[in-house]
């Protein structure tokens, strides 16, 4: 896909690594987020189901 | 006497005009699938929509459901409201993982973060041959698993409210149009399902049945095509003396509960008439809310009349043998009493 | 007056399945009123759907007025049959 993506001229090498830093960056802030977070509430469960 | 401004809708005229009237108001509102833009749709359910919009926001895909459902999604996770249509529901095969495993749980993985706004249109239903692959309704199916809503138009009114409800919910709600309700001119229509229909644009509540014939001896419940099928078992049961509440689930998923049981309460007896498979599906939900619910109230067992757990037959006479009718309903009734 | 309402009562607008639709002299079969015997019609509202064997077709409303339908829903008819009358 990235080869593609170059080779058509769809984004340059910049404008990809750009793409996975800020990919890298908020699974790590999410992945921080979720192990300093209290656990939920085990009735937690049956919310959000829908919008 | 005359019916003054009156304007009757097949169903598909009614889905047609709600999405065209939406996609006006509503620029994120766009249409994808298999010859809906210029055709209009196998179903006549996209008429006139791509000689309004043209190109971008009505779009034909390529056969590739897993492609343009996933698209979809993802569509719909980034701010648009897609609606997408799968031909035939008996095709979800290839494309079920976008559909219960990422449209349908992609709100509740992320805690609420992500909508996934999305009209999924499909098409149920059989009677006229076209056999195991293209003829099922799949409605236990769909509303078993949790996350996506269901509905199930049984008339041109119902059909346009739906569809405008489910344009405008938050939530991905999968429309099942039943395909001898549309008014299609290669498929027997039912009748019953073309009726005034106002041109204005207006919502049906998702999750709400409706009582249409109010009676007291018998409950029988149902939805889509079977709606009709009881409609003219209860009449000819009028005829015999008995009277039969119909009760039209419209919504699957959330399911009217309390409608049901209130209907049940009042007639004691109930039927429940469903085009999908029988084992382990809405026949037996339907059952079982009231039953879970409060057993003093029935007088007599419950029936179903379901289509049996086999695959769709090719041969007419072998189909016509499993599917639902009022013959049968009338049959299940007569069964409750002997008993 | 008088000659006016003589001419009202038998000038009604017929319904005519038009003959320059498709080809061949197949006949079509009305699939759906989209209106019921009796009602009041628009000129140029959609009030029927009728199909050959691939094509489905719509008819409008020739005039403004009261409809009377001669021929049901599927019904089978030649082009230029009457369908319906309107007045």
């Amino acid at each position: 896909m990235r080869a593609k993506m170059l080779a058509d001229g769809i984004a340059t090498e910049a404008e990809l690594d750009a793409i996975e830093a800020e990919s890298v960056a908020r699974v790590e802030a999410a992945i921080t987020f979720a192990r300093e977070s209290a656990d939920p509430a085990p009735e937690d469960a049956l919310t959000s189901v829908f919008a | 006497m005359t019916a003054t401004n009156e304007r009757k809708l097949t169903i598909a005229r009614a889905m047609a005009e709600a999405v065209a009237q939406e996609m006006r108001i509503d620029p994120s509102v766009f249409v994808m699938g298999e010859d809906i833009a210029a055709l209009g749709g196998v179903y006549g359910n996209t008429r006139g929509i791509f000689d309004e919009f043209v190109s971008v926001r009505i779009r034909d895909t390529p056969i590739s459901e897993t492609a343009f459902i996933g698209a979809a999604v993802g569509a719909a996770q980034d701010g648009m409201r897609p609606v997408v249509e799968l031909m035939f529901v008996d095709f979800f095969g290839v494309c079920f993982d976008a559909i219960y495993n990422l449209m349908a749980k992609n709100t509740y993985f992320s805690g609420g973060s992500f909508k996934v706004p999305m009209v999924l249109m499909t098409s149920t239903g059989g009677g006229y041959s076209d056999a195991g692959q293209h003829s099922q309704c799949l409605y236990g199916t769909f509303a078993h698993l949790p996350g996506m809503k269901v509905v199930c138009p049984s008339n041109a009114y119902d059909a346009k409210g739906l569809m405008t409800a489910a344009m405008r919910d938050d939530s991905p709600v999968v429309y099942m149009y039943h395909k001898s309700l549309q008014g299609m001119g290669w498929l027997a229509t039912e009748p019953g399902a073309t009726v005034h229909t106002p041109e204005e644009s207006y919502m049906l509540e998702i999750g709400k049945a409706k009582v249409v014939r109010e009676g007291s001896d018998v409950t029988i419940v149902s939805l889509g095509m079977g709606v009709h099928h009881a409609l003219k078992a209860a009449a000819q049961m009028e005829a015999d003396g008995v009277s039969a509440e119909v009760v039209d689930l419209v919504s699957l998923v959330p399911l009217d509960r309390d409608t049901i049981r209130a209907s049940v309460a009042k007639t004691g007896r109930r039927i429940v008439v469903d085009e999908d498979y029988m084992s382990y599906g809405v026949s037996g939900e339907v059952i079982a809310s009231v039953t879970e619910h409060d057993i003093s109230v029935l007088k007599a067992a419950p029936k179903r009349v379901a289509y049996p757990d086999v695959p769709i037959p090719y041969a007419r006479v072998m189909e016509q043998f499993c599917l639902p009718n009022p013959d049968k309903i009338i049959a299940a009734y007569q069964g409750m009493n002997a008993a | 007056m008088r000659l006016r309402e003589i001419q009202d009562r038998f000038m009604a607008t017929n319904i005519i399945i038009p003959t320059d639709l498709w080809e061949e002299d197949e006949e079509a079969v009305i699939t759906t009123w989209l209106v019921s015997d009796g009602a009041s019609v628009e000129e140029g509202a959609l009030i029927a759907e009728i199909m050959t064997a691939k094509v489905q077709y719509e008819i409008n409303a020739p005039a403004s007025g009261i409809i009377s339908i001669k021929e049901a829903a599927d019904a089978v008819v030649p082009k230029g049959a009457v369908i319906g009358a309107i007045s």
